[in-house]
């Protein structure tokens, strides 16, 4: 994500400004934000391929976690509380209004896109590499 | 159950933190604000200091404890925690639970009572270098052909297979190349269009994810980094990016 | 008569002793955590990023962190419990001119009614922790009797202070148990979690350091 950031930074990744009109709101992972610190740079990217970014709340340092972290997403035997615990993130997810959910960690995949069926959230789940592929700008 | 293995796994994990952690907990529940578990269902157990339980009672009986005692420890530490580290922004002493919930995790791989579905990951991953068990052929293969369809889109594109000397070395996340290539396509056209010097590994790194370390198996999660950081040494790359 | 004899006892040769167990031990448990860590991974503490643990302990001992915000009232409870208790120890007058007789040293001291007020504060704040442990479920889920002997610990010298500066009881009584209840205090630092007194910044500067090597901040 650093790297997305810097490349773009330095005008080497071209991003179509603002290409996805859909309402967009941001997993901050545990892996990226919390432990990694690439907060701003998500942001950085996130405002720019989207034309309606909502923040969840709480974010950033402060996210709650996907549910699918430590080993979860392997642990059929935890699923029922896997499930039932994401009932904080859906929530914060569906409070956004967002249609689409953008993760940058394939265990946030799984468990936001588990998380928002379970507790009935409509939003699609979306990799942010998925996400940025897509804006990627061929033109120039 | 092997006490004695047990006692080792303990005292080979009691190390500065855990001891400092384990005794300047306050039990003052704060932590229960950063847990998921808990904000999502308000139950005792929920609350992250509790998941400490298992480890300081195994450690005031030193380690004699029995199968009943280690399944409950296994319950909590791996049914009731992510390890995600939102209760240490909450907890006023710091403590990193996740750290000392890894330490108690630990304690169960020592026993060989990792959960099952973790349990074969792990087998998987050190047998076949990925967790799903993707065999050489497949994952080059998948490579080849998401390389193809990308090149209807731009037909510059390239997927340099252990080039000696790039700048970066790509690695994966198994499920990209079992059940989503898709995503391997939005890689190669993300590297592509930025003009980045990279290179894929045919070596068993190029799985970056690192099960034992979820697990709490030392051993097993240094073999896997190993052969990673292995994969990059041999191609002379700068830079290692992860999957994650 | 006996009484007497046992408060000068506890006010002169015991205090001298528990203060000397109370900073010598605290000494220890802060020394211990760095051998340890060292004899672990030596590198580890050449890792250490001072900027960002400073940061951290600041950050909690002003209360400007994310559980302050949302738990307001158990962080003012906490200030306040912790900040009576340091100020009338350190600052009550009685205290300055024992300590004046006994080594000539000295500094300012709080009003005597300043003094007071905050020990009823202390207790009503000692009270709301008290009642967190017993009411809030999942506090009490995870109390265990050492958490109730550390609380009484603290709780009985500023109880028996103000008890015997009131001249609530039999004052002889009032102030050898004071005396006697402070000792045990102090001598109860290294020993229990109070220890946090000490290890609250050495696990803040830790952990500031661990999560600053990710330019995170952990509050």
């Amino acid at each position: 994500m650093k790297m997305w950031a810097d490349l773009f930074r330095a005008g080497k990744l071209k991003l179509k400004q603002h290409f996805h009109k859909e309402p967009a709101t941001f997993q901050d992972s545990c892996n990226f934000i919390r432990n990694a610190g690439h907060f701003e740079d998500s942001r950085l990217l996130l405002r720019h391929v989207a034309a309606d970014f909502r923040e969840m709340h709480p974010n950033g340092n402060h996210t709650y976690c996907c549910g699918s972290g430590g080993g979860h997403g392997l642990m059929s035997e935890y699923k029922q509380k896997r499930l039932a615990t994401a009932k904080a993130k859906a929530e914060a997810i569906r409070a956004t209004g967002a249609e689409i959910a953008v993760v940058a960690c394939h265990n946030c995949e799984d468990g936001i896109r588990d998380g928002l069926k379970a507790h009935e959230v409509p939003a699609q789940v979306h990799l942010f590499s998925h996400y940025l592929a897509e804006a990627v700008d061929l033109d120039e | 159950m092997d006490l004695d293995i047990l006692k080792k796994a303990l005292a080979s994990r009691s190390g500065a933190r855990l001891k400092l952690w384990m005794e300047i907990c306050a039990r003052c529940g704060l932590c229960a604000q950063g847990c998921h578990f808990y904000q999502s269902d308000p139950r005792p157990e929920h609350v992250p200091a509790y998941r400490l339980k298992p480890l300081a009672e195994l450690m005031r009986r030193k380690g004699n404890v029995d199968e009943a005692f280690m399944q409950e420890l296994v319950d909590t530490v791996y049914g009731t925690c992510t390890m995600c580290q939102r209760c240490s922004m909450f907890c006023p002493h710091g403590i990193n639970i996740a750290f000392l919930v890894r330490a108690t995790r630990a304690l169960a791989v020592s026993q060989g009572m990792t959960p099952q579905g973790l349990a074969s990951g792990l087998a998987n991953a050190l047998e076949f270098g990925n967790n799903l068990g993707i065999s050489e052929e497949d994952y080059l293969e998948t490579v080849e052909w998401q390389l193809e369809e990308l090149q209807g889109e731009m037909p510059d594109a390239r997927a340099p297979m252990d080039k000696k000397g790039a700048e970066v070395l790509v690695t994966f996340h198994p499920r990209d190349i079992k059940f989503y290539p898709q995503n391997l396509y939005n890689y190669l056209k993300l590297y592509n269009a930025a003009g980045i010097d990279f290179t894929l590994t045919s070596s068993k790194g190029w799985d970056s994810t690192n099960i034992g370390l979820f697990a709490g198996d030392d051993p097993a999660a240094a073999e896997l980094a190993g052969r990673v950081v292995a994969a990059g040494e041999n191609l002379g790359v700068k830079t290692i990016l992860s999957a994650e | 008569m006996t009484l007497l004899r046992l408060y000068d006892f506890a006010a002169g040769p015991l205090f001298a002793f528990s203060f000397s167990v109370f900073l010598l031990g605290s000494g220890w448990r802060v020394l211990r955590f760095l051998l340890l860590a060292r004899a672990a991974d030596p590198a580890a503490l050449r890792g250490f990023r001072p900027a960002w643990a400073l940061k951290s302990i600041l950050h909690w001992l002003i209360p400007a962190n994310i559980t302050a915000r949302e738990n307001a009232l158990t962080t003012a409870a906490g200030f306040a419990f912790h900040l009576a208790l340091m100020g009338v120890a350190l600052c009550f007058s009685a205290h300055v001119v024992l300590v004046d007789l006994a080594w000539n040293v000295s500094w300012p001291t709080l009003p005597d009614e300043a003094a007071d007020w905050l020990t009823y504060l202390f207790l009503a704040s000692a009270a709301f922790l008290a009642w967190r442990r017993v009411k809030l479920p999942h506090v009490r889920a995870l109390t265990t009797a050492s958490d109730w002997l550390v609380l009484a610990l603290t709780t009985l010298p500023m109880l028996t202070g103000l008890m015997a500066y009131r001249q609530w009881g039999d004052y002889d009584l009032m102030i050898t148990l004071h005396v006697l209840s402070g000792n045990l205090m102090l001598l109860a630092v290294p020993f229990t979690k109070l220890s946090h007194a000490v290890l609250f910044f050495v696990s803040r500067a830790v952990t500031g350091s661990d999560f600053g090597k990710r330019n995170v901040g952990a509050w």
